[in-house]
Order: C-alpha cells, then sequence, then structure tokens
C-alpha cells in the first residue's frame, strides 16, 4: 500500500482498475498516476475502453476492483470509522464539482440558454451569488470566443460552438482536472480546430487534463504523456516524442500506422 | 330513406343538457385530480422506490392498465361497499374507477418520458456535481415535460369518453342524460346526435386548449 502523502502530491491515482460489464472485462488491471498540472493523452483502438477508464475517473461509471484517487481522497468511498462504504449521491456529486468533463455529444441542455447553461452548476451547485456567476460566465463566453451567443438556445449553434459552449460549462465549476472524451470526434473537419484551439489554451494556463483523442497532432503538441491502450490495459506510455517516433510496441506502432493513414486520406 | 329530423323535443329541455354536461366535467376534472397526483407518486416509486415497492407499482400498473373501465366503474359501485361497508355515490365511484386507471396510465406516461430523456443529460448534469434531485428539477423534468404534456391532453380526451361508462350506474352525465331523454320523447336518433356533438364541442375545446397552452409554455421548441 502506498502512503496517503504520494496519492496527496498526485492529481490521481489510478491502481489495479479493473472494470466489467457482465462478463465483459473492460479494463483489465490499470495502473496510472498524473501529477498535478499533467497533460496525459489516451489513444488506442475504439473499444479499447478509454471512455470507460476516463469515467471511472469521475465515477460515472463504478469501479468492478481496484482504486481511484483524486487529489487524495478515494473516489466512489467513504471510510466510516475503519470500513469503506460506497460514496453517496452527496459524496459524488461534492468530488464531482472539482472534475470537469467534456463529452464527444456535448450534452448541452437543450432547454437552457447558452449563458444559463454555464451559469447553472456555480448557480445550483455551487450556490454561488446569480449576479457574479452571470459575470463569470460571460467572461467565460468570451474566452472561448461566443459571448455573442450568450441568448442563444444549443440546437442554434454549430457543432464547434457547443462544445466551446460545454468546455466553458464544465470550466465554470472552476475544477483542477479536466476530462476529455473525444471532444472533437463528432465535429464537421473544418470546425475541429476551433475546439483545439480552446483546449491549447487551457492547457497552457496549467489545467490538468486527461485527453481521450484521435488528434495526434495535438496529442503530440500538448501533451505531457500519451498512454496507448489495447483491450482494457496500456500497452505503452512515454513522452509524446518517444511514444510517436519510436513506440516500443509493435501494436502501438500499427495502431499510429492506421489512424496517421486515415487522417492523411481526410486531409487530401 | 326520408327520415323526418326533429330536435324540438330533444333539445327543449337544454337546462338538462347543461347540468349532465356540467356532471361530465365535473366527474372528469375529479378523476384526473387524483389520477395526476397519483401518477406521479406511482412513476416516482417504479422509477426511484426500493425493489419491493417498484413490483407492487408494475404489478398495479399493469393491473389497471388491463381492466376494462367499465368493470372497475361497476365494481366500485356495486362491490366495494359490500366488501368494506363504504357506500360510494355514484359520483364517487366513478371518479374512483375512472381515477384510478387513469393514473396508471399517467404514471408510464411520466415514466416513458422521463426515460425518453437523453443518457447525455444525465450524465452532464452529474459531470457538473448536480445531486439528483437537483438534476431532475432543472434538467431533467423540463426536458420530460415536453413530452408529457402533449400526450397529457389525449389522456384527457380519453377520460372524457371513459366518464360515459358511468351512465351505468345511474351518474347524471351525458350519456346517461341521452338515455333518459331517449326514452322520454322516443327521438333516440336525434338524441345521440345531440349528445355525439356536445362530446365533440368539449372535446374538440379541451384540444385546442391544449394546443394553445403548449405554444405558450414554449413546449414546440
Ligand atoms: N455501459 C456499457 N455496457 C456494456 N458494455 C459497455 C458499456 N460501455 C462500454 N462498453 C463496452 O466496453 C468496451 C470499451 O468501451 P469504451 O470504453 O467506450 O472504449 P473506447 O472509448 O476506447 O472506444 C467496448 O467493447 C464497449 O462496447
Ligand atoms: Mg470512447
Amino acid at each position: 500500500m502506498s502512503e496517503p502523502a504520494t496519492e496527496a502530491r498526485l492529481k490521481v491515482r489510478i491502481s489495479n482498475l479493473h472494470k466489467s460489464f457482465g462478463h465483459m472485462e473492460v479494463l483489465k488491471g490499470i495502473d496510472l498516476d498524473i501529477r498535478h498540472g499533467e497533460k496525459v493523452s489516451l489513444i488506442g483502438p475504439s473499444g479499447s475502453g478509454k471512455t470507460t477508464l476516463l469515467r471511472c475517473v469521475n465515477f460515472l461509471e463504478t469501479l468492478t476492483s481496484g482504486e481511484v484517487y483524486f487529489e487524495g481522497e478515494r473516489v466512489g468511498a467513504r471510510k466510516v470509522g475503519d470500513r469503506w462504504l460506497p460514496a453517496r449521491d452527496r459524496d459524488l456529486a461534492r468530488l464531482r464539482t472539482r472534475i470537469g468533463m467534456v463529452f464527444q455529444r456535448f450534452n448541452l441542455f437543450p432547454h437552457l440558454d447558452v449563458l444559463t447553461n454555464i451559469m447553472i452548476g456555480p448557480v445550483s451547485v455551487l450556490r454561488r451569488d446569480r449576479a457574479e456567476a452571470e459575470a463569470e460566465a460571460m467572461a467565460l463566453l468570451e474566452k472561448v470566443g461566443l459571448a455573442h451567443k450568450a441568448k442563444a438556445y444549443p440546437e442554434a449553434l454549430s457543432g464547434g460552438q457547443q462544445q466551446r459552449v460545454a468546455i466553458a460549462r464544465a470550466l465554470a465549476m472552476k475544477p483542477s482536472l479536466m476530462l476529455f472524451d473525444e471532444a472533437t470526434s463528432a465535429l464537421d473537419p473544418e470546425l475541429v480546430g476551433e475546439v483545439l484551439k480552446v483546449m491549447h489554451d487551457l492547457a497552457d494556463e496549467g489545467m490538468t487534463m486527461i485527453i481521450v483523442t484521435h488528434e495526434m497532432e495535438f496529442a503530440r503538441d500538448v501533451s505531457n504523456r500519451v498512454i496507448f491502450m489495447d483491450h482494457g490495459l496500456v500497452v505503452e506510455a512515454g513522452p509524446p516524442e518517444q511514444v510517436f517516433r519510436e513506440p516500443a510496441q509493435e501494436r502501438t506502432r500499427a495502431f499510429l500506422r492506421a489512424v496517421l493513414d486515415k487522417q492523411a486520406y481526410r486531409v487530401h | 330513406m326520408s327520415y323526418q329530423w326533429d330536435f324540438r323535443l330533444v333539445v327543449l329541455d337544454w337546462r338538462m343538457w347543461l347540468d349532465a354536461a356540467g356532471n361530465t366535467l365535473l366527474v372528469c376534472a375529479a378523476a384526473l385530480a387524483l389520477a395526476v397526483p397519483l401518477g406521479l407518486l406511482l412513476a416516482a416509486a417504479r422509477m426511484f422506490g426500493p425493489a419491493p415497492l417498484r413490483w407492487a407499482v408494475i404489478g398495479y400498473v399493469d393491473f389497471m392498465r388491463t381492466s376494462a373501465l367499465l368493470i372497475l366503474i361497476i365494481w366500485f359501485y356495486f362491490a366495494f361497499p359490500m366488501l368494506f361497508g363504504i357506500n360510494l355515490s355514484p359520483f364517487m365511484a366513478a371518479t374512483v374507477a375512472i381515477g384510478l386507471q387513469t393514473a396508471a396510465y399517467f404514471a408510464e406516461l411520466c415514466r416513458a418520458g422521463i426515460n425518453a430523456v437523453d443518457r447525455g443529460q444525465w450524465e452532464a448534469a452529474r459531470a457538473i456535481g448536480m445531486r439528483t434531485t437537483t438534476m431532475l428539477r432543472l434538467i431533467i423534468f423540463p426536458q420530460a415535460l415536453r413530452r408529457i404534456v402533449p400526450i397529457l391532453f389525449s389522456l384527457v380526451a380519453e377520460v372524457i369518453k371513459g366518464s360515459s361508462l358511468a351512465a351505468v350506474i345511474t351518474f347524471g352525465e351525458l350519456t346517461y342524460a341521452a338515455s333518459q331523454v331517449s326514452a322520454d320523447t322516443y327521438r333516440p336518433i336525434e338524441t345521440y346526435t345531440v349528445v355525439a356533438l356536445i362530446y365533440f364541442v368539449i372535446i374538440f375545446t379541451a384540444s385546442r386548449l391544449a394546443s394553445h397552452f403548449e405554444r405558450r409554455l414554449g413546449f414546440q421548441r
């Protein structure tokens, strides 16, 4: 057992994490430590368990076994005396206020305008003053270049705009970790850039980020570390130069070759 | 065919028709006043209650949805008093029978409306730290409502039609009134033409009001 002091210095510690859906084991023992301020890209073929791993970090999925710690706190469990019990609704809610998540399909609230989408967390969850929350939401909209869309409804926005609002919505909670699950995969190619730029800026500001992506160039530019997953296991991990230029594993090489071919095809 | 239409006798006592229409609306309103809160409770119990409660609700809903309303009405009027020693007036028996069955339909309607809200909405709400109650109140219910409200109005139309069955236990609503008038005047064709028109006017008005409210509340978006 590692002592809590180690865990406290880490933003996220994932230790021997297993996750099954029914009889199908999707994560087969993941160990991963993420330091404060680190940007980690998760790459790998579809179905390799990237999304599931991300969702275990904020407990949108329950863990089958193993542990996840966020800022030294065990995720999904609470200690009562010397026993671990399942976290309650309110424990999970409190944890999730500190972890932002951006979904492939944006998931903006369609019945609320853009400004309210961003304010609703701070106002209804953090009980922030409405006027202050609104001012901050406007500042965030400014930052993602959508101040002029404050009163628009999500359906009136392009995919790229919706995703930028979704990022602003997550940032409004002032999280200390951001999870991105293929944030640009549902976008038309010409809209990918505007979202990647917002993510890039966020990385430059020092946010800790776990990024599931197929954008290899982006992963190379912003990540401190790239992790290649396949069949529920981490196959290879290292700095982007190493994983992209001289992957040690044949499976990594094959995957990169396939992805780069596809992307080259897309561009030309 | 040269039937000699003659509405004079049939519409002579128009106050009686008005009373009967009032009774129809009254029993429907009372049944809905029972069905809506009860349906909400049933839906909540079915979706968020502990397992035994969920099974009980599933049993209740299935039973009510597969029961013939006419039989329920008769049962509450004749059998219920004998079993429990409580006499129900025709109005009460009809209200309870229609209300209990409509509650089952309404509960299913609510459950379907809530389940139809995209999973991504639940997850996005949780991901920004909403507790379940906050999420339901601010994110899920408002979206479910847009699906529920339009169908609720067709349920209301069903209730109005169903209330005609209360005639068999002599509750003085439109259909019962029609049977009386028809017997008194020997003019069944005119009588039932008139009563059909009255039902049409009531249900048509209700449906117009419904779409008006739908638009007013912005449910079209
Ligand atoms: N809720 C679920 N129920 C059952 N199987 C699931 C569920 N979520 C994911 N899976 C399965 O788990 C595997 C990994 O999925 P996922 O984590 O989404 O992979 P990736 O994001 O790398 O494409 C896939 O085979 C997928 O079908
Ligand atoms: Mg995925």
